[in-house]
């Protein structure tokens, strides 16, 4: 953290919003396109934004520098995703399964392999494997999904997703590693169907 | 063969979290083994499928508008805080004084009567700005009006006689110049958008309107919109809707005026925004099915009769 910033956080710590803005746009277009990349809809982007960045404001006071600042921020952030997509899954009346079972069920095909083929043959289009890359991707349970694209799309480290996410580095390697295999189940369908 | 250990190494070469050693192993045994060999190119598949699908970034518009939405809201944020901060403060320094904070509050005297002595003794002046950090300008900000507030202190066990603090020193400017000048509505757009008195919100509004420069200014546009979908003053959302009738409608205005249909309480605005949309209606902006049904609905659950009226006028003519 450099002076500069912590000179932005005890002012915003008082109050200073011209402060806190100064700090917060610095990150604020990386917390939106990750908003963006989880829920994939600007206007629930932008409500993941405001309530994050509310939260940060009103917790701010409660940071004592014991973390990185953005680590910090990114906890808050990655958590209003995640909860905000169980309220809508819980108002839309969309989960039927679990997500433990869906789990298990992503273990169970992750591995079932067509006989006699090392690779895959089938020609499909750019437009199919988005559609079917979506899909999967809803599949996974609101914390695997966030795990899976802080590392795949915003390139963190597992140490600092286990940071963010305040979990040991096996929990994340186990959400991410399920999420592949579920991934990757979706994506064997298209390619040998 | 412990296929499980080389499907776990599989899975961290993905994800570039495997090491040199292991790479070598695992490069080693896919060399004999056609399952995991399998494995890897199915991973290896799903990752360069991964990477042709680029997710979706924000484009500046978005982050702009998000950011004045969120400067009115700290606003409102802070304007709540500040209440529970008083009752807070009351109840903490009636009950509860730690020694730490005894520490700070004698602190903070010393600094007070060593300011005030300063201050009221100049000749001694000297002798403190020698202590004081280079870089901090004692005297500009000592002259004319410039308060201090919020003092915080950092280093609160004040060792070998130092002690570290911040505080907010607010100066008054005052400023002369065009209403075009770029300087003059920036200050004036903050102004519009972060004040807490709705007074000057709204008197920032009216000067804004008398500059010819600021209706093609895109910044000013935005924070336009921002007032008009989220100042919780029904006046000054009024005023800057009437401004925003001076701007040349697009599609970013069309979005503004049916978030304001859609969502604000005040039937007056409501109507407003409605009879904007007829007219730009008329003159060839045309809507599209997303559009269409925000009027389908405010056809059928609007509580006002002219809004619903409307409505159904702009369905009729649209499909």
């Amino acid at each position: 953290m450099t002076e500069q910033e912590k000179e932005l956080i005890i002012r915003a710590q008082n109050g200073n919003i011209a402060a806190f803005e100064q700090l917060i746009y610095n990150y604020d277009k990386k917390v939106l396109a990750l908003a963006l990349k989880y829920v994939k809809n600007e206007d629930d982007a932008r409500d993941i934004y405001q309530d994050a960045f509310i939260r940060v404001f009103r917790g701010l006071k409660k940071f004592q520098f014991k973390s990185e600042f953005s680590t910090w921020l990114y906890r808050i952030v990655t958590n209003v995703c995640i909860t905000y997509k169980s309220r809508i899954k819980k108002r839309e009346f969309v989960a039927i399964t679990t997500d433990e079972e869906q789990e298990e069920e992503g273990m169970k095909t992750g591995f079932d392999i067509p006989d006699g083929n090392a690779t895959p043959e089938r020609v499909v289009t750019n437009s199919e494997i988005s559609e079917h890359i979506n899909n999967a991707l809803e599949l996974l349970s609101p914390r695997q999904k966030m795990i899976f694209i802080l590392k795949h799309y915003e390139g963190y480290k597992l140490r600092e997703i286990a940071e963010i996410l305040k979990c040991g580095e096996g929990t994340i390697k186990k959400y991410l590693f399920d999420a592949v295999r579920k991934l990757r189940s979706e994506l064997e369908e298209l390619y040998y169907a | 063969m412990n296929h499980i250990k080389y499907k776990k190494l599989i899975d961290e070469y993905f994800f570039g979290e495997i090491d040199s050693q292991e790479k070598i192993v695992l490069e080693e045994h896919l060399k004999v083994c056609e399952l995991c060999r399998y494995q890897f190119n199915s991973v290896k598949m799903l990752k360069e499928s991964l990477l042709k699908e680029s997710l979706p970034e924000p484009d500046e518009n978005i982050l702009k508008e998000a950011r004045n939405e969120l400067r009115m809201n700290l606003r409102s944020v802070r304007l709540k805080k500040s209440f529970w901060e008083v009752i807070r403060e009351k109840i903490t320094s009636s009950f509860f004084i730690t020694p730490q904070l005894a520490a700070a509050a004698f602190s903070f005297l010393i600094i007070g009567l060593v300011s005030g002595y300063l201050i009221f003794h100049s000749s001694n002046m000297v002798q403190f700005e020698n202590q004081r950090p280079q870089d901090f300008n004692r005297q500009a900000m000592l002259s004319g009006d410039t308060k201090i507030s919020n003092i915080r202190f950092i280093n609160k066990n004040a060792e070998a006689g130092t002690v570290e603090f911040s505080f907010d020193a607010v100066k008054p400017v005052h400023i002369k110049g065009k209403i075009d000048d770029p300087q003059v509505q920036n200050i004036l757009m903050y102004s519009m958008l972060n004040e807490d008195n709705p007074g000057t919100r709204l008197n920032t509004i009216n000067f804004i309107n008398s500059s010819s420069e600021s209706r093609q200014d895109n910044d000013i546009k935005n924070a336009i919109l921002s007032v008009v979908k989220y100042d919780n003053n029904q006046g000054v959302r009024q005023e800057a809707m009437k401004l925003l009738g001076k701007f040349k409608f697009d599609d970013e205005i069309k979005k503004a005026l049916l978030f304001v249909l859609q969502n604000d309480s005040s039937s007056g605005m409501r109507i407003e925004a409605m009879n904007r949309l007829v007219e730009a209606n008329k003159t060839g902006n045309l809507f599209d099915e997303e559009d269409l049904q925000i009027f389908r609905q405010k056809m059928q659950q609007d509580n006002n009769n002219y809004i619903r009226y409307q409505a159904k006028n702009v369905l009729k003519e649209n499909i």
